[in-house]
């Protein structure tokens, strides 16, 4: 299991996303990355089997931002 | 012979949302772990593909051109209850689908006067249907375990009241057209 810290996710989806790692601000919108939901289901899947964690499509209904993302995924890895 | 403007636009339709499909399994497949999962969701992906190729082939037989993509019914699965997050979310969402898909290929085939080439390619197809339904049921079976019974149910359940609501939408947007082909919108519920 990778470790669950923000630079190490980020890593991950600068490398998936095919950009720098500086680019992904905690404030930049999910939607601006990716061309479509497909996309975006794709990251988040890479991101569970990466980083051993499950996601539900809920605790991602209120999130829009790439630091919003990753606090999910600390918080699930913490339970 | 050729084909109306209206069955071009369904078997556009269907092409494009086959094509859609397969780059999804496809991509999908590349990170999936469970081995099962990976094995199936891949020869998935394969016959999706196939099922596009086998639509492009019926139009240029029928000496059509295929329309350009002009929303997909998955895309409207995702603006209407969001993308499935997690790979029992994926199967669930996969399995509604595949009930829609077969249920729509089969009131296809009970047009009058069909096209005998665009029945040949719906034959073909729905032969690969029926192993898609079955092996997406196992392992969302299999996945009891990790979700529990209940939750995978209540997915499946939620999935299907949306598909229901997507497709009446669906027929109301493009009435005509349907009643043109099938002379009526008739009962597709899954």
């Amino acid at each position: 299991m990778a470790n669950l810290d923000s630079n190490a996710m980020k890593a991950n989806m600068a490398e998936f996303l095919n950009m720098q790692v500086g680019e992904l601000d905690d404030t930049k919108e999910l939607r601006s990355l990716v061309r479509d939901s497909f996309i975006l289901v794709e990251l988040v899947m890479r991101l569970q089997e990466d980083f051993s964690v499950r996601i539900m499509q809920e605790d991602l209904r209120d999130v829009s931002q790439v630091g919003e993302l990753i606090q999910v995924f600390k918080d699930k890895s913490a339970h | 012979m050729g084909i109306s403007d209206n069955e071009k636009w369904l078997i556009s339709f269907y092409r494009n949302s086959e094509i859609t499909g397969a780059l999804f399994f496809g991509r999908l497949a590349q990170y999936i772990s469970h081995p099962e999962v990976k094995r199936d969701l891949t020869k998935h992906f394969a016959d999706e593909s196939m099922h596009g190729w086998y639509w492009t082939n019926a139009l240029e037989e029928l000496g059509a051109k295929s329309m350009r993509n002009f929303g997909t019914y998955q895309d409207k699965y995702f603006e209407e209850i969001g993308a499935p997050m997690n790979l029992m979310e994926i199967l669930s969402i996969t399995h509604i689908f595949e009930q829609r898909v077969i249920n729509q290929y089969k009131r296809h085939l009970e047009m009058k006067n069909i096209n005998p080439v665009i029945e040949s390619t719906l034959k073909t197809i729905m032969a690969d249907e029926g192993w898609h339904l079955v092996w997406v049921s196992k392992a969302l079976k299999d996945l009891e375990e990790e979700y529990g019974k209940e939750a995978i149910d209540a997915t499946l359940e939620r999935y299907r009241q949306a598909d229901n609501e997507i497709f009446g939408k669906f027929c109301e947007e493009h009435e005509e057209r349907i009643q043109d082909l099938f002379g009526g919108l008739g009962k597709w519920r899954i």
